[in-house]
């Protein structure tokens, strides 16, 4: 039984529709598929569309991903490339081992 | 840290920014603030994120306030900050480098994406002829796809069109663009395709020269389209009918060669004009507004229109006027084609008054006093008068005809007309019926009485003598009264009973008259014995068909049979068809008669063409009853089908005034026998009404002028003249005539002379049975 702490939220802030922010939606999504199946819920948020938000939750540069869920609130900028460097900067410890059995 | 390193860093062209393991701005130095749009102390304390990067470094986007981002390079290199990890990024702007490099992108995206959207076929060549691009349009035009040609020498130029290709790409080489150079392209099926062929040189980046670009378009569709035109054009120029376009409002764009032949008119005198100038007034507002109202309801009119000619002369055309409307439905061109029928109009007029006057005397002849007597009975029956009808004949004419000469006959029938004319009164008719016989016509009377007055009158008028070639001359005259509605009710009892009554009076001893009185009638025949015997004609047996030929005058050669019936009854013998005929139309046996004769004709002639003879056409005569089946078409189709006769080696003969009498209903049906490609001819042509109007839209082939003209053709000028006539109205509607009953030589000559096509009657051949035809056939 997974419980709702289980959830990890996530909120990606690209600019517009450019090659790099395609890119880094790719790469999240499958980061989150491979390492948090079922249990991630990730929303992508363009800040020239959402300006607003953006400037409210001191978006500096995009790509940035900010782990909402769980407390407390962690947040990585930069090429989302390298699933390691991701999963360490945004401090989520994948139970897929632990599952696996 | 020293203070010169601290300003070194604070005014590093690159921003630098400390970030702690929670993300957090710990030190920024003024490039960064630039960079971010913000104050370094802004910065300082604010979330970064924790910088990640998967090679030596990452790209971010810094968003702006006005839409647009920057981009900076960061590289992250590990460090430590009061006491805790740290992490410096360096940041370097490269928004400048990215914009060209964006810039560049959509450009080179745009052109990618025209050349794969570019309706027209885009090839370029090096200059080897292997082909260094081939878009999407090529491969629809074409039929290769882009990775069977690219890099292989060029499909395309047909072997004929090397040495055209090799003088245009050289042309193409000293720098010159070739513009829609028609010319032929092979496809990959190995057809040829016409194509127009753009080219131009392929620049390279380097100024040089670098093979050859082609952009070539399919103009089969246009080739066809001029082709097309050109036809259309010929057309326009060369037909024999006027036509005259002009555009929705109804000003003249174009007119034809023959629109100018006509009306006289030169094309720069008519153009941007309405075509009322061609009005010739003869016709009202209400007219036109009709021909407009059919116009815009149906898309079309046709009828026959006076129009004036330059010179001022108005003449008579046929109209067919048709609107062409754009995709919308709005008219943009009216077409209007027509032909001069004053010459057939003229014909019809000339016909028309030989018809109904007698050329000797120019008095009516026996059509028109049909016609006025029938008028004078309507108003008599109308009004409770009588009318009183004259049957003339001359005592002495014969005598004088023999003795003197047809033409002293001839002055004396003229003189005669003159003094009967004078005898009678204004509203009577006095008509010349052929012969010495003339016809008066009494209408209004208000007793039988009137008449016998009139008839002392003449009698009187006829006593002086006549001066004829310088001698007297005494004829006297017999006049036979009938009335109506006391000798009968209708034309042809009350003609009968006159004439009847000036025999009598013949027999009374001349130059007297007398009343019609009752007593000398026929027997009536058994009819209803007629019909029940011809109920089983059929299928006993009885009847047969004979067959008469229609000889070519010129060659002599047989090329049609006319099938008559004949009906042999077991106890009266021979029937003549004008006895049983009319039984048969009657009763409705007609109907299974006609087709019995129309199968029994083709199955003869199938077999005649079987036999290796030379092949000739058989006319079948058709009765209105047949005609007005509205499956006629139909069974026509079967028996031709069953019997595998030709539909051109038959023809059906049917009589003028039943053509023009049913026009109306039979015209579809016509018109279907005409497209199974079954020939019409008119028979007993020049005896009935004749609307020419009609006869230019019937599909009739042939017109047969009847045999009571042929008769006369030795003596009568009259028939001279309508044979004549007719022979020219059918030259004038392109159709074949053929002179029925022609007995003599003189006669056929006569025809040969005015150039008759085709004759028939016993000068040739009675009508004879199929195995004499044959025998007839194989002399050719």
């Amino acid at each position: 039984m997974r419980t709702k702490l289980d959830i990890v939220r996530l909120t990606l802030y690209v600019t517009d529709h450019t090659l790099r922010s395609r890119q880094a939606i790719a790469q999240l999504e499958r980061i989150c598929a491979e390492q948090l199946p079922q249990r991630y819920d990730l929303e992508v948020v363009d800040v020239l569309e959402h300006a607003a938000e953006a400037r409210a939750r001191h978006i500096l540069a995009t790509p940035t991903v900010i782990r909402e869920l769980p407390h407390p609130m962690r947040r990585i900028i930069g090429d989302l490339a390298d699933m390691d460097k991701v999963l360490a900067g945004l401090a989520i410890h994948p139970r897929k081992r632990e599952e696996g059995t | 840290m020293p203070l010169a390193t601290q300003r070194w860093i604070e005014d590093a062209p690159d921003g630098i920014v400390v970030v702690d393991d929670g993300g957090l701005v710990r030190f920024a130095n003024r490039a960064s603030g630039n960079l971010f749009r913000r104050d370094n102390a802004e910065l300082v304390g604010s979330c970064f994120g924790f910088p990640v990067h998967a090679g030596e470094s990452a790209e971010i986007e810094i968003p702006r306030d006005d839409g647009d981002w920057g981009v900076a390079e960061m590289r992250v290199s590990s460090s430590a900050w009061e006491g805790g990890a740290a992490h410096v990024a360096v940041l370097r702007d490269v928004t400048p480098a990215k914009r060209v490099e964006r810039a560049l992108r959509q450009d080179a995206d745009l052109l990618a994406s025209l050349v794969k959207s570019l309706p027209l076929a885009l090839v370029a060549l090096a200059p080897d002829r292997s082909v260094r691009l081939w878009n999407p349009a090529a491969e629809r035009l074409f039929g290769w796809q882009a990775d069977e040609v690219m890099g292989r020498r060029c499909p395309l130029v047909p072997r004929e069109e090397w040495p055209a290709f090799n003088r245009l790409a050289d042309e193409v080489a000293t720098g010159r663009m070739i513009d829609d150079f028609e010319t032929v392209r092979r496809n990959k099926g190995g057809e040829n395709i016409d194509v127009s062929l753009h080219a131009a040189t392929l620049w390279g980046v380097n100024g040089l020269p670098e093979g050859l670009l082609c952009l070539m378009t399919d103009i089969r569709e246009r080739r066809l389209a001029e082709q097309h035109a050109q036809l259309s054009d010929k057309v326009f120029q060369n037909t024999q009918e006027g036509i005259v376009v002009t555009d929705g409002a109804g000003s003249i764009v174009s007119v034809n060669p023959a629109f100018t032949a006509v009306t006289g008119y030169r094309p720069e005198e008519v153009l941007g004009k309405n075509p009322s100038v061609l009005q010739s007034g003869r016709h009202d507002a209400a007219f036109y507004r009709a021909m407009w109202d059919e116009l815009h309801l149906h898309g079309q009119w046709q009828g026959e229109i006076w129009n004036r000619r330059r010179n001022g002369e108005v003449f008579p055309e046929w109209l067919n006027i048709s609107a062409v409307r754009d995709g919308g439905g709005r008219v943009v061109y009216y077409v209007a084609v027509f032909s001069d029928i004053s010459l057939v109009k003229q014909n019809e007029e000339r016909l028309h008054h030989l018809a109904h006057f007698d050329a000797l005397t120019g008095l009516p002849n026996r059509l028109l006093f049909a016609d006025r007597l029938q008028h004078a009975m309507i108003q008599a029956q109308r009004n409770g008068s009588h009318v009183g009808l004259l049957f003339i004949d001359l005592d002495r004419f014969k005598l004088v005809n023999d003795t003197l000469g047809h033409r002293a006959g001839d002055v004396l029938l003229q003189k005669t007309s003159q003094r009967l004319v004078a005898a009678v009164r204004a509203q009577d008719t006095v008509a010349r019926l052929g012969g010495d016989e003339f016809m008066v016509i009494l209408p209004e009377l208000a007793s039988p009485a009137g008449a016998a007055n009139v008839a002392e009158k003449i009698i009187e008028a006829m006593a002086p003598a006549f001066r004829i070639d310088e001698r007297d001359v005494y004829v006297g005259a017999s006049i036979g009264i009938a009335d109506y509605p006391l000798s009968g009710e209708d034309a042809d009892t009350l003609t009968k009973h006159a004439d009847i009554a000036m025999y009598r009076a013949k027999e009374e001893g001349r130059n007297t008259y007398q009343f019609y009185r009752p007593g000398h009638e026929g027997v009536p025949r058994d009819v209803f014995e007629m019909e029940h015997g011809l109920r089983h004609a059929v299928e006993r047996g009885e009847l047969r068909l004979v067959y008469q030929p229609q000889v070519e005058i010129e060659s002599g050669r047989v090329v049609a049979v006319e099938a008559l019936l004949r009906w042999n009854h077991p106890t009266r013998g021979e029937i003549p068809p004008t006895e049983f005929i009319p039984v048969a139309e009657d009763s409705g046996l007609i109907g299974a008669i006609g087709e019995w004769v129309l199968r029994q004709a083709c199955v003869q002639n199938k077999a005649w063409q079987d036999r290796g003879l030379p092949p000739v056409r058989v006319a079948v005569n058709l009765s209105v009853r047949q005609l007005r089946n509205l499956r006629f078409a139909e069974r026509l189709a079967d028996i031709l089908a069953e019997t595998g006769l030709a539909p051109e080696w038959l023809e059906f003969e049917l009589t003028e005034s039943m053509v023009m009498q049913y026009a109306k209903e039979t015209m579809a049906v016509l018109w279907q026998i005409k497209a199974m490609g079954v020939r019409l001819s008119i028979d007993d042509f020049g005896t009935g009404y004749s609307s020419l109007a009609y006869l230019k839209r019937l599909p009739v082939d042939t017109l047969k002028i009847d045999r009571s003209f042929i008769e006369g053709l030795d003596v009568d000028i009259n028939d001279q003249a309508i044979s004549n006539a007719i022979i020219a109205l059918a030259a004038s509607l392109n159709l074949r005539v053929v002179a029925e009953g022609v007995e003599t030589a003189k006669q056929l000559g006569f025809l040969r002379e005015h150039n008759c096509c085709d004759a028939q009657g016993f000068f040739f051949s009675r009508p004879v049975a199929a195995d004499i035809v044959s025998a007839l056939l194989h002399r050719h």
